[in-house]
């Protein structure tokens, strides 16, 4: 399986990004490079979760507007910038979850599915694609989000446990639960 | 949290539209717009209400510790019956405001730490008692005592409103000659002594003399002179009539007694 290549940086990038941050601390104008690295990222993974496009953006903006009124806070840990982008954007997409400004919604492309299923062990036909794209929409938020993270979005453990504060081999082991899980729904199903 | 709709195949937005959405100049704007000003903050409120509160409280008891240390320097209470005199607690206060009577009982040697009671057929001593917390009692009542005795003779002596005097003096020094010559208790106003008491020592210990008149008894002058010298002799509860015939209390007289 493919890893998100945005992720892993070569030390010579983190040591440019970092040197982005501490001018931004000091120059908020000067945080421009760092969003217009990560804006299309952190867009796409929130309009990954939700439906409305325009609320999406909203979001995008809100996540960048927060990060630059908490940079001075920001503490750089030997993990790429984004996974603290990435920990605000889940806290924001949340918030208008609550405060149904928006809905939570998965969305899967047809390629995905049958690696899905390839994954469940099952075979890889029409019927089974259904079954399984009705057990996805049973499936639980906390294990829906480490399905999305790992096989919808292809990141690597180290990152899904970075994003959601655990640590890597956590990631695995909740990931590995979760698919059995799904193999569970889909099973039932038949 | 639950998931309302699963979408299959969306249609996916190209890298350059989301490029296009970029707008860094608005988070710029907005963050600086949103931004929470430092003395917003709660963080402000919760660092500047503590340091109030600490500065309140440092005032306090710096006000508490000076307060109970000016009490502990000079704190000396005089009861005498029927009158009573209090020492002022503050030993910087001006001589014009100590009254004598204060300074004197300071100086004399017969300061005790205990009250001293003797009842008498027709009258009642009690004798100077010192109440104070320091240790070094002598050392704090003596001393203000010294420098006032020499300044009891300088400092003018403040005249009021019906002040009796023997001899012309209120409060201070007076010669045994003087003293000898009075007769008479008279007032600077137009009040007509009719009673007083005098604190002398007679010799074995102090007593107080009840007169009902405004004269000074020959018998009264003898003892005093024959057992006071270098004393202070106190004639307090001094009445007298003014002109309407009402009775009045009348300021003390507060004198040392000296060849």
């Amino acid at each position: 399986m493919t890893v998100n290549p945005m992720y892993h940086q070569t030390n010579q990038r983190m040591e440019e990004e970092l040197s982005w941050i501490r001018r931004a601390q000091k120059d908020p104008e000067s945080f421009g490079p760092l969003y217009k690295k990560y804006h299309e990222q952190i867009f796409r993974y929130i309009y990954q979760r939700m439906d409305d496009e325009e609320q999406a953006f909203d979001i995008t903006s809100q996540v960048f507007m927060k990060a630059l009124n908490n940079l001075h806070k920001y503490e750089y840990r030997g993990v790429p910038f984004s996974s603290w982008l990435y920990r605000i954007a889940k806290s924001e997409l949340y918030q208008s979850f609550r405060d149904r400004k928006s809905e939570r919604t998965v969305n899967i492309e047809s390629y995905q599915l049958f690696e899905m299923i390839d994954e469940i062990e099952e075979d890889n036909s029409e019927m089974n694609k259904k079954r399984l794209f009705a057990s996805l929409a049973k499936l639980k938020e906390k294990d829906m989000q480490l399905i999305e993270m790992r096989f919808f979005e292809k990141r690597s453990f180290k990152e899904m446990g970075e994003i959601l504060e655990i640590t890597e081999n956590n990631a695995k082991v909740k990931t590995f639960r979760a698919i059995e899980k799904l193999k569970q729904l889909f099973n039932t199903k038949s | 949290m639950e998931i309302k709709k699963v979408n299959l195949d969306r249609q996916n937005l190209s890298s350059s539209y989301i490029e296009k959405r970029q707008d860094f100049n608005h988070v710029l704007k907005s963050a600086k717009m949103t931004k929470i000003p430092t003395w917003k903050s709660p963080w402000f409120y919760g660092a500047v209400g503590l340091s109030s509160v600490a500065i309140v409280a440092m005032v306090f008891t710096n006000y508490n510790i000076k307060k109970e240390l000016d009490d502990k320097k000079a704190t000396l209470k005089i009861n005498n019956n029927p009158s009573k005199a209090v020492i002022a607690k503050n030993a910087s206060k001006s001589m014009e405001e100590i009254p004598n009577a204060h300074i004197a009982t300071a100086q004399s040697s017969t300061l005790q730490k205990e009250a001293l009671s003797t009842n008498q057929s027709d009258f009642k001593i009690e004798k100077v008692s010192i109440e104070t917390n320091v240790d070094n009692t002598n050392e704090i009542v003596s001393e203000p005592a010294a420098e006032s005795t020499t300044q009891i003779s300088k400092a003018p002596v403040k005249r009021q409103i019906g002040q009796p005097t023997i001899n012309g003096i209120a409060n201070g020094i007076i010669r045994v000659d003087h003293l000898k010559n009075s007769n008479l208790i008279e007032s600077n106003s137009s009040f007509e002594i009719t009673s007083y008491e005098v604190q002398y020592f007679n010799g074995k210990q102090d007593v107080v003399a009840q007169i009902r008149s405004n004269a000074i008894p020959e018998e009264l002058k003898d003892q005093i002179i024959a057992n006071n010298i270098g004393e202070m002799i106190f004639i307090t509860g001094i009445k007298g009539l003014d002109e309407n015939g009402k009775i009045v209390k009348l300021p003390s007289i507060n004198l040392k007694l000296s060849k």
